[in-house]
């Protein structure tokens, strides 16, 4: 699990934006970054997952120590005033850069990380971290695509699989399909059922 | 002075000898746990004489508290993850790391000689401290549904535990470097009584060590192994002529070459993985004698089942998928009248992957209820249920402890909803019940079935509930009963976590809560009810998961994890996991 907090500096460049990251001012989406964008480098995407999901958790009056700060001493966990993340979607300002997968740039706590993420994905992203909390809930999709992120009722979230009972599931399948394999596609009606989606 | 005139008072007389000898016969925990309550004397002498423990969830004590206390341990069973980490719930490294514990038992256990890790991460170095340090001791090592090692660590533990009797190892994650532990272990071991390595990706090894060990340990009462082509255990069959239970396998040839597969004469447990109708008659000499039948890993339809489950009369222990079907069930309660065990898994949902005959329902139910009355535990996944039928499991199946239904999600409309009557019938009649399970759907029970199941478990310990309940009363009337439960786990139900915490505050006897999936907003403030000493509350906050190999994209919801502690909360855990 990656611990890394984007450890960049911000430049010179933008000196009088580097002193308003503290401030609520970053959460006008208007504001444009192209210029710092270039010197700073990729980040893995899990980073963006744990943001999204340290998003959700933190409320407004009950803050809890950080996803990405090491467990290590209590005095470090003392900055629980956190806005939630600013997202910046740099592909909305930028025309040239292709629909799908642009670049992202998050704003947080002082500090910045970039990601390379498809528009719909940003938009995502963007509608959730704007939402007043309480924080909508994740539903537990069966598409392929991470699905929107919708409030959880009780329906939506489907029965687990064995994690043996899977592997087997799969392995049966390959078995089929090196045996026959136009049997198993009219076997199965032509419709893929990803079982190991289904968790 | 009054110290010792209680002890002499509380032991009637009775010499600390005298006292040690008669502990010696008390075997079960809570009657262990009550006569360490007694006074001092008694506690030592607990502490002294007991034999075994297993600690629920490794984080509830530390190392060094059970060394202080149990320094005679002989045996020691430790669980890690919680049990959603069998679905895939849980993040792979959440914890329940094996090496804190293996070092305590280097420096201190000098008597260990059964260790049983389930759910926990090992690393190779600890398989290699434990094999040094208490090799020439171990009895027993069960690796259960672990992770973390690979066959390096097996390799150290088949060198120096030379008197091991059962090496456990079924369905962990192990990395297969090479096959050399399994050769180390034949040849160094003659006591072996126990090879495991089922469900594991252990395909590396030879088929000569098999009969190796065969040869050379003429106690061997147990193989189950990986995917190995099953003639090339031909010889091994042969050879190991003591051999009651055989497991694993697979069938890659064609069907007729497999009739002159032998197998040894005392064998009366098996599951054969990949077996098709063709191969099936291969098991028909013995199915008279067979006591336990694996099912569950075969590609065999409805009407397969009902052929060999005929054959089966003193059949006490089956596992098959729902591809069994009702018919397999009515055949089933028919033949083998002394089934005590029971599991039935949900197979494929892929059209044409498994026999359309292959779902349970209240049918199958009804029959087994009536047919087979001294079941004690069954497991399985249904397409439909009625109240009926499981007022018959109450009203026939009075040896039941162990009962889990999961109502499956294909059939959009299961007309005999809700279940409160039956579900309370079931309770009423099912006294034994220790351990409880019940996975519905929206309106599969209200809020008066919820409370039926609080008044009614009256010896239940633990509990699986899955889409039960209308509203927060509902889990609030439940939780003023369920008197004995310890550990509950409740997926997709509806309940604020207002609700949960006070539902926890109730339960008099919970030590452990494990949530997935609960309404309003789901932050650390609404469980603030629930905060009171020595008890650890985690949260894993939303995540989303990918899966490389089939660019899968899956969401999970928040979860609860809450449990009673003596060590405090853990700092091992990941960034998925958020203490409270």
């Amino acid at each position: 699990m990656s611990k890394a907090i984007a450890d960049l500096d911000f430049f010179g460049v933008e000196r009088d934006t580097c002193s308003k990251l503290q401030f609520q001012k970053f959460l006008e989406p208007q504001k444009s970054f192209r210029g710092v964008q270039g010197a700073i480098s990729k980040i893995n995407p899990q980073l963006l997952k744990n943001l999204i999901a340290s998003g959700t958790t933190f409320s407004e009056g009950n803050r809890q120590e950080h996803l990405l700060s090491s467990p290590s001493t209590p005095a470090v966990n003392q900055n629980f005033l956190r806005t939630l993340p600013v997202l910046i979607p740099v592909a909305r300002s930028t025309s040239e850069i292709p629909p799908e997968s642009a670049q992202l740039t998050i704003f947080y706590n002082g500090t910045v990380r970039v990601f390379d993420v498809p528009s719909d994905k940003a938009e995502i992203i963007m509608n959730f971290a704007q939402t007043e909390l309480p924080a909508p809930k994740l539903v537990a999709s069966s598409s392929k695509e991470a699905g929107p992120f919708d409030n959880l009722s009780g329906a939506d979230l489907p029965i687990a699989r064995k994690h043996s009972l899977r592997r087997f599931l799969e392995k049966r399948k390959e078995r089929m399909t090196l045996v026959s394999p136009y049997d198993l596609v009219a076997a199965c009606g032509g419709q893929e059922d990803k079982d190991s989606v289904r968790s | 002075m009054a110290r010792r005139n209680l002890n002499r008072v509380m032991s009637f007389g009775v010499s600390d000898v005298a006292l040690e000898l008669v502990m010696a016969y008390i075997h079960d925990p809570c009657d262990r746990d009550a006569v360490s309550l007694v006074c001092h004397k008694w506690y030592e002498i607990d502490a002294l004489t007991r034999k075994h423990i297993t600690i629920a969830l490794c984080y509830t004590t530390s190392p060094e508290r059970l060394r202080r206390r149990f320094q005679r341990l002989e045996s020691l069973k430790l669980k890690g993850k919680p049990r959603g980490a069998m679905f895939n719930l849980i993040p792979e490294d959440w914890g329940g790391y094996a090496g804190p514990w293996i070092r305590e038992i280097a420096e201190g256990f000098n008597c260990l000689k059964f260790l049983h890790f389930r759910r926990m991460i090992v690393k190779d170095v600890d398989l290699e401290l434990l094999a040094r340090a208490r090799g020439h001791m171990l009895h027993e090592l069960k690796l259960d549904k672990c992770s973390g090692f690979s066959t390096d660590g097996l390799l150290h533990v088949a060198r120096h535990c030379r008197c091991l009797r059962t090496l456990f190892l079924e369905e962990s994650v192990i990395e297969d470097r090479d096959g050399q532990w399994l050769h180390e272990l034949a040849i160094n071991n003659t006591v072996l009584e126990t090879l495991n390595f089922y469900i594991t990706e252990l395909n590396k090894i030879s088929v000569r060590d098999l009969e190796l060990m065969a040869r050379n340990c003429r106690s061997l009462v147990s193989i189950k192994v990986s995917d190995c082509e099953i003639l090339e255990l031909a010889n091994f069959l042969l050879a190991a002529t003591t051999l009651e239970e055989f497991g694993g396998g697979s069938f890659n040839e064609q069907s007729e070459k497999y009739c002159v597969i032998k197998f040894p004469p005392r064998l009366c447990r098996i599951g054969l993985s990949y077996m098709g109708r063709n191969e099936m008659p291969i098991i028909f000499p013995f199915a008279a004698q067979l006591k336990k039948l694996d099912l569950l890993y075969v590609m065999l339809d409805t009407e397969d089942h009902c052929q060999l489950i005929q054959r089966c009369p003193n059949l006490e222990i089956l596992e098959a998928r729902n591809v069994i079907g009702d018919r397999g069930l009515e055949v089933l309660a028919q033949s083998c009248k002394r089934l005590k065990r029971l599991r039935i898994e949900r197979g494929a949902d892929e059209q044409g992957m498994e026999d359309e005959q292959g779902l349970v329902s209240q049918r199958g139910l009804s029959a087994l209820a009536q047919g087979c009355v001294e079941l004690e535990y069954l497991a399985v996944y249904v397409s439909d249920i009625t109240n009926a039928s499981l007022e018959s499991m109450g009203t026939y199946c009075k040896n039941l402890s162990d009962f889990r239904l999961v109502l499956l999600d294909r059939q959009e409309r299961i007309p005999d909803l809700p279940l409160d009557n039956g579900v309370r019938a079931l309770l009423r009649g099912c006294e034994k019940l220790r351990r409880f399970a019940l996975y519905l759907r929206a309106g599969g029970l209200t809020n008066v079935g919820l409370g039926y199941v609080g008044q009614y478990s009256q010896n239940v310990r633990w509990m699986l509930l899955g889409y039960v309940g209308e509203s927060d009363g509902g889990l609030l009337e439940f939780s003023r009963g369920c008197p004995n439960l310890q550990k509950l786990e409740m997926r997709g139900c509806c309940f604020s976590g207002q609700a949960l915490a006070l539902a926890v505050l109730q339960l008099t006897s919970l030590r452990y809560l494990w949530v997935q999936g609960y309404g309003a907003s789901a932050t650390g403030s609404d469980l603030s009810t629930m905060v009171r000493p020595f008890w650890n509350i985690e949260l894993i906050p939303p995540r989303v998961t990918i899966d490389p190999e089939n660019q899968i994209v899956t969401e999970h919801p928040a979860q609860i994890l809450a449990y009673y502690s003596l060590a405090g909360q853990r700092n091992d855990h990941p960034e998925t996991v958020v203490p409270l």
